[in-house]
């Protein structure tokens, strides 16, 4: 069988500096009709941002930093947290071809290997009638930094491997992986997308530590449901959370 | 008309997708009109009804809350009823806020006339970002939540009037 061409990366844009890659897509998106899968990378990310109030920091040149732009036809928004996961395996798949079973997930789309962070997604989706007409996803990967000062939690490729990589090389090998597991959600192969993801979560079917309410308790994590909700194991019950109601304690 | 009709008919309204239904015979004319941000076309709602026809009836135009009731427009001092109002509603559990990142101006103001398909806010959810566009053009009557705020499934955050 023939392969289909690429969507992840069949358009590709590189500045040498931004504030942030996912507003700079963003921007050009509002006037500029580009194709899907188009990808944005800067080799400095000034302000580069992470979930709400976090910022992504990085050191110039050292790093991957990109953003790319989906356009997924007839997705439902309650099907949105499906995409998350087949692109955050896209970077798990690129990752254990290094690290093999020593890259987790924490959920909901952190990537750590032996428990420190080591890149970060952060998804901007633009909702019409209750469908997902657009999705700009910013990637960090920490490939070359040599140093995290004043992240105890943070870990790169050249930390764990003592080896600096071709960044534009290491590039197209994730591109392609995460577009090979975006290939399966085009394909509509949530439930096959859903059961890797659950079993490559830290913490899964493993005592792990939670803060509900400042509280903290230990269960286990049995997998997550197509909204993206965790299902633990505590005591003899089954209870579903979303992010908004506990935190997984780490590192 | 007698109660049992009306009673029929605003069941009718409620359960069916229409939002406004008016009726005028000998004299009696009756309107029903899905209130957008408070569901009044219940059995209770119809005590109102029982006032001696022939009068104009309108079960709906008073809202169980005063905040949506009356409001006034900033431009021209004219009150302005929810019956011409549209919500925009969350399509989600999550958080909302009103500007696409901490310290970025907001979306929409009050006062704005925006056109349909304009982000007016952020929904954050399982860590995802969602810019939601408004359903419909018209102009901003009221923000109905607070930034940074969460947010249920179908709970009203703008009354927009579309003829604004």
């Amino acid at each position: 069988m023939k392969r289909q061409p690429a969507i992840i990366g069949s358009h590709f844009f590189e500045i040498d500096a931004c504030d942030s890659t996912n507003r700079t897509l963003q921007e050009w998106l509002k006037t500029h009709p580009l194709p899907e899968g188009t990808v944005l990378r800067t080799h400095q990310q000034n302000a580069g941002r992470g979930q709400g109030t976090n910022t992504w920091i990085s050191e110039p040149g050292q790093n991957l930093t990109f953003s790319c732009v989906l356009f997924p036809e007839n997705l439902n928004l309650s099907h949105a947290f499906i995409l998350n996961m087949a692109i955050t395996l896209g970077i798990y798949d690129y990752l254990t071809g290094f690290f093999h079973d020593h890259v987790k997930i924490k959920w909901p789309n952190d990537l750590l290997v032996n428990q420190k962070k080591i890149a970060g997604i952060l998804f901007e989706n633009t909702i019409r009638d209750q469908k997902v007409t657009q999705s700009v996803i910013g990637i960090g990967i920490n490939m070359n930094q040599e140093k995290f000062h004043d992240l105890p939690n943070a870990v790169s490729l050249f930390v764990l491997l003592k080896q600096k990589k071709v960044l534009a090389d290491e590039l197209v090998r994730l591109l392609k992986c995460l577009d090979e597991r975006y290939r399966l959600f085009r394909e509509g192969k949530f439930e096959e997308i859903r059961v890797e993801f659950s079993r490559s979560l830290l913490g899964y079917h493993e005592p792990c530590n939670f803060f509900k309410e400042d509280v903290g308790f230990t269960a286990s994590i049995m997998g997550v449901n197509t909204e993206g909700k965790l299902a633990l194991h505590e005591g003899d019950t089954l209870n579903y959370y979303s992010h908004q109601e506990i935190k997984q304690s780490w590192g | 008309m007698d109660i049992k009709e009306i009673q029929e008919l605003i069941k009718f309204v409620a359960k069916s997708g229409v939002d406004e239904v008016t009726i005028e015979r000998d004299g009696f004319k009756l309107g029903i009109k899905k209130n957008p941000v408070n569901v009044v076309a219940s059995s209770q709602s119809l005590v109102p009804v029982t006032i001696p026809q022939p009068q104009e009836i309108k079960t709906t135009s008073e809202p169980k809350t005063a905040t949506t009731a009356v409001i006034s427009d900033s431009t021209s001092n004219k009150p302005v009823t929810s019956e011409n109002f549209k919500t925009v509603k969350s399509p989600m559990i999550g958080t909302f806020y009103r500007s696409a990142s901490p310290g970025a101006p907001p979306f929409i103001n009050v006062g704005d006339s925006i056109q349909k398909g304009k982000v007016v806010c952020v929904i954050e959810a399982m860590k995802l970002f969602n810019e939601i566009e408004s359903e419909f053009s018209g102009k901003i009557l009221k923000i109905l939540v607070e930034n940074a705020s969460p947010v249920e499934y179908d709970q009203p955050l703008f009354l927009i009037d579309p003829a604004g």
